[in-house]
């Protein structure tokens, strides 16, 4: 299983500057004035302590303790070691004999230079390993508590949406087919199942926009996900017909598989809603280089031309359809888009020609068949 | 649903929505069962004791207790058949509680029609059991017989050549034939214990094997893929 992280939120940059400090210049300087005066601080008192003959093993330990201060405010472990560093010179060049000069006269200095900066070097070392740590629990609990926040919200708008779906469709069942009673709770039924697909997307949406929660990806078999997205559009697609051809190779496609099975079902949604009852609905699966290609055409009247180029945009509804008729708020096709490219792919929208089998429209979203590389935390 | 159809069964509704529970015991009551209600854990553990129940129908998100908490429970001395019920996005849930011992599961939101058929076919499964016959040795639904004695496969009378893998897995789902098997089960009866969780081995396996019975594996008449979960061979 591959988390992949998602586009990155404002206070995601700050953590990443974190392992990254050296790329952000304003840290940078920050840092490195932070070690001036930590050192600068820690030599002053080396002075002081030389002017009332206090001996130079104290100015050992308060360059050791500037260096713990250093390390505690910078960020990273490169400003802590440079700081341990920098501060045994300090120390070789002004209280050691002889004095303005990295020379040495009593070998015996070179032992404690070492155990200094070594001393020094773990100390900011520790010092770094814990705030990670922190950091990481900090982000582990954000991601804890948005995945909790996301399901009890779905678990209670699916939960009374449960028990009107089950009793409307008993009262419906109740009911003679005669009766004008039926016809209202079919539309009641109509309405739930429409609802019930909105929650779906609005909630996927949701998951989506949340950069903090990563996707988990696992290699599914294409046809797998396109056999149970087909299936679960089977009853509201009545007598029409879903023809689906997939390659005799088995595509495997990393992807979170309810997302994809998401597109799919907005997709098939889609063409049964644009589609007579007797129409035909094909789902085709091929191989594009290192791509998995997903087309699915209807033989319904097609995309009109002035929506097409806006038929992704959010709450885009099309103007040429009359008002009454349920149009929805424009998020299935969006939220189509976000879950393709969320996972490395594209979808494209346009109208079949006359000299391909089915003559409506036609929606091709392509899945990379390998794990991007770059950008990635496994 | 056959609503001429009187069946003495006692089905216990473990739920802790009320306008849900309602309609569970009126669909069921109409169908000729009779319903015992639980809103909580404790209360559904207390009502199994109390009086003979022959299904349990749970739902996974029960205040008091953890619905796979009950299921254990339940299973120390109870093989009832357990349906859960779950949201849509639960699969791990799913996928552990019909590894703890539930036999199906539902996904909200479900239809009446949904609900009596994953109850048939656990009543199904608890007669084959209970009259102390072994599953009929062969499966055989829409042209796909499976000889389970003779290692046979046939697609409309033709005999089909599959390999010990793909009999091994088409024997298991046929041996629990209607019922939802899950990834990690197929995994451990197929490649044994020690295989871990590498799923990639069955879906190839699966895949393959459905290109054998399977007239369109992009649209599958007789597995079906329970996305996240497991599958499933149909047995109607």
């Amino acid at each position: 299983m591959k988390p992949e992280k998602i586009t990155p939120t404002p206070s995601d940059v700050k953590q990443t500057r974190l392992f990254h400090s050296l790329s952000q210049t304003p840290d940078l300087l920050r840092d490195t004035l932070i070690i001036c005066a930590g050192l600068t601080g820690a030599t002053a008192m080396g002075w002081g302590f030389r002017a009332v003959g206090i001996p130079e093993a104290n100015t050992v330990v308060i360059y050791i303790f500037a260096v713990v201060l250093i390390s505690r405010f910078t960020r990273g472990y490169c400003f802590g070691i440079a700081a341990s560093v920098l501060a045994t010179c300090a120390f070789n060049f002004f209280f050691t004999v002889p004095y303005y000069s990295l020379s040495v006269d009593d070998l015996s200095y070179f032992i404690t230079f070492f155990i200094m900066t070594l001393t020094a070097i773990i100390i900011c070392t520790m010092n770094a390993r814990i705030r990670q740590i922190a950091v990481l629990k900090q982000e582990a609990d954000a991601e804890r508590y948005r995945s909790k926040l996301l399901r009890s919200i779905s678990h209670d708008l699916r939960t009374p949406l449960t028990g009107i779906k089950g009793t409307s469709e008993m009262v419906r069942d109740m009911t003679e087919p005669e009766d004008p009673r039926y016809a209202m709770m079919s539309g009641v039924c109509d309405d739930v199942d429409y609802l019930q697909g909105l929650i779906e997307n609005v909630l996927s949406l949701t998951r989506l926009q949340d950069g903090q929660i990563l996707l988990h990806k696992q290699p599914e078999v294409a046809e797998e996900i396109i056999g149970s997205a087909v299936e679960r559009v089977a009853k509201r697609a009545e007598t029409r017909d879903i023809d689906v051809k997939t390659p005799e190779e088995i595509l495997f496609v990393p992807m979170e598989a309810h997302l994809i099975e998401q597109v799919l079902i907005n997709l098939l949604d889609n063409a049964i809603s644009h589609t007579a009852p007797t129409g035909r609905i094909t789902v085709t699966l091929s191989r594009d280089s290192g791509f998995a290609r997903f087309t699915i055409t209807d033989d319904g009247p097609g995309i009109p031309a002035e929506d097409l180029p806006h038929i992704f945009e959010m709450f885009y509804t099309s103007a040429s359809r009359s008002s009454d008729a349920r149009k929805g708020i424009g998020l299935g096709l969006a939220i189509c888009q976000a879950i393709v490219e969320r996972h490395g792919g594209e979808i494209s929208a346009r109208n079949a020609g006359p000299d391909t089998p089915c003559s409506g429209a036609c929606f091709t979203f392509i899945l990379p068949l390998e794990e991007a590389k770059n950008g990635e935390k496994s | 649903m056959n609503p001429t159809q009187v069946y003495s069964e006692t089905i216990l509704i473990v739920e802790d929505d009320p306008q849900i529970r309602n309609f569970i015991a009126y669909a069921l009551k109409g169908a000729g069962f009779k319903c015992l209600t639980a809103g909580t854990g404790q209360d559904a553990l207390s009502k199994m004791t109390e009086s003979p129940v022959d299904l349990m129908l749970l739902d996974l998100g029960l205040p008091d207790v953890d619905g796979m908490q009950v299921i254990s429970r339940v299973r120390e001395w109870s093989e009832v058949p357990i349906i859960v019920v779950s949201a849509r996005d639960q699969d791990r849930e799913k996928a552990s509680a019909l590894d703890s011992g539930a036999d199906d599961y539902l996904t909200k939101p479900f239809s009446a029609t949904e609900l009596m058929a994953r109850i048939r076919v656990a009543f199904r499964h608890l007669h084959q059991n209970a009259n102390g016959q072994q599953r009929p040795p062969r499966y055989d639904v829409r042209g796909l017989t499976i000889e389970l004695d003779k290692r046979q496969v046939h697609i409309d009378g033709q005999e089909i050549h599959v390999t010990p893998n793909e009999y091994r897995l088409l024997s298991l789902l046929a041996k629990n034939a209607g019922k939802v098997m899950t990834t990690d089960t197929i995994i451990r009866e197929i490649w044994g214990p020690g295989y871990g969780d590498d799923t990639q081995a069955l879906r190839a396996l699966m895949a393959s094997l459905r290109r054998k019975i399977e007239k369109k594996p992009g649209s599958p008449a007789f597995i079906k893929t329970e996305v996240g979960v497991g599958y499933r061979l149909m047995d109607i």
